[in-house]
């Protein structure tokens, strides 16, 4: 097979655009792809310091590694990066490794926050006292590390690696829950205590992400989090996936489908303001967070 | 004419499975119960689109997207 835009051989074949793309052609695309997004949804301006929540994986790893590389001649903008130790054995050693080398390659800033000391426990305990499925607990506490260290280090944008398969499985877990709160809270939005959230892959396939990782021969690790088979999101992960093969384009039409939806709703739901945790001061709806509620009940079967 | 293919699953085991002459790296992936949307194919150290025939060769499968 050729290329589509030359007559190199093709590496990919694109079955929602019908393009068959060549190694040069294919990186192009996902970098203009991820230009796109930053452009129509104005994420980055002159002056940002944009934290990134970096894992080492493949998500964040592109995503700090395209935007450096978009940016790095650029003054005004500032780059750091931020790692969380969750402390799950076997994993988290390799996955801290995979993000200190990529902050040595690009001469980026690296803050390492754990939740042993952010929380006194590291997610292996947590996932044994709570009765909660683990990845509930990384993702609420994780989203306050992330927060809380990315307002220490001034930072004015928090940039993530979700890509279009992590948002098209939110927008299907959401619907699916009936959780229209969770759901309008995936767009890009102001509010007092958080830094704003970006995420520049929002438009490119997990898959092309890899990829684009392989390519361009970027140190990552493609190994799963153990809990992850554990969520209602690796159902909804595999349902897609599956959709996805056979009928192209399934996730980008659901995407569509929530950009049009997200108007309305937001006129429709009345936001709920936001307040302080009477117990960490983080930005919460409520009087308690959800990071100290699930803390609150983990401590009490200590 | 049905060829029979030897492939590699990075990380993981060396398997055969057969695909019709003509036959591309989707309909193998389908054969080894494997979703093409969460693997990359190489073929000789090359990236294979995945509508391309399936030719002898060595053929490793990279999984970068969990499943299951």
């Amino acid at each position: 097979m050729k290329c589509d835009k030359c007559y190199n051989a093709a590496i990919i074949h694109q079955k929602y655009s019908g393009m068959h793309l060549c190694k040069r052609h294919f990186e192009k695309d996902v970098e203009r792809k991820v230009k796109g997004t930053i452009r129509k949804y104005k994420l980055i301006e002159r002056g940002d310091i944009i934290a990134f929540a970096l894992s080492g994986g493949k998500d964040s790893t592109v995503v700090l590694h395209i935007i450096h590389s978009l940016f790095k001649d650029l003054p005004g903008i500032q780059l750091i990066a931020i790692s969380v130790d969750e402390g799950i054995y076997g994993y988290t050693e390799k996955t801290l490794e995979t993000a200190k080398q990529v902050c040595k390659k690009l001469n980026i800033r690296h803050e390492i926050v754990s939740f042993e000391d952010q929380f006194g426990l590291t997610l292996d305990q947590m996932a044994i006292l709570g009765e909660r499925a683990p990845c509930t607990y990384c993702g609420v506490f994780r989203r306050v590390i992330l927060n809380r260290t990315a307002k220490a280090l001034g930072a004015t944008k928090l940039a993530t690696g979700h890509c279009l398969d992590d948002e098209a499985q939110t927008v299907l877990m959401n619907l699916l829950r009936g959780d229209m709160e969770r759901l309008i809270r995936l767009m890009p939005a102001k509010k007092p205590g958080l830094v704003p959230r970006i995420k520049p892959l929002r438009n490119v396939p997990e898959k092309e992400v890899a990829l684009y990782a392989l390519l361009k021969e970027l140190p990552v690790l493609f190994d799963a989090c153990p809990y992850a088979h554990l969520s209602l999101r690796a159902e909804i992960r595999d349902m897609l996936n599956v959709f996805e093969v056979k009928h192209p384009s399934t996730k980008y039409s659901l995407m569509k489908s929530f950009d049009i939806l997200i108007k309305s709703l937001k006129k429709e739901m009345e936001e709920v303001g936001l307040q302080r945790c009477e117990i960490c001061g983080e930005p919460t709806m409520g009087n308690m967070c959800q990071a100290c509620k699930l803390l609150k009940i983990i401590e009490s079967r200590r | 004419m049905i060829i029979k293919i030897k492939v590699t699953i990075v990380a993981g085991e060396e398997r055969y499975t057969e695909v019709p002459d003509g036959g591309d790296y989707e309909s193998l992936l389908i054969n080894l119960g494997i979703n093409p949307e969460t693997v990359i194919v190489y073929r000789d150290q090359q990236v294979m689109p995945l509508d391309e025939c399936v030719e002898l060769g060595d053929i490793k499968i990279l999984k970068v997207v969990p499943w299951g």
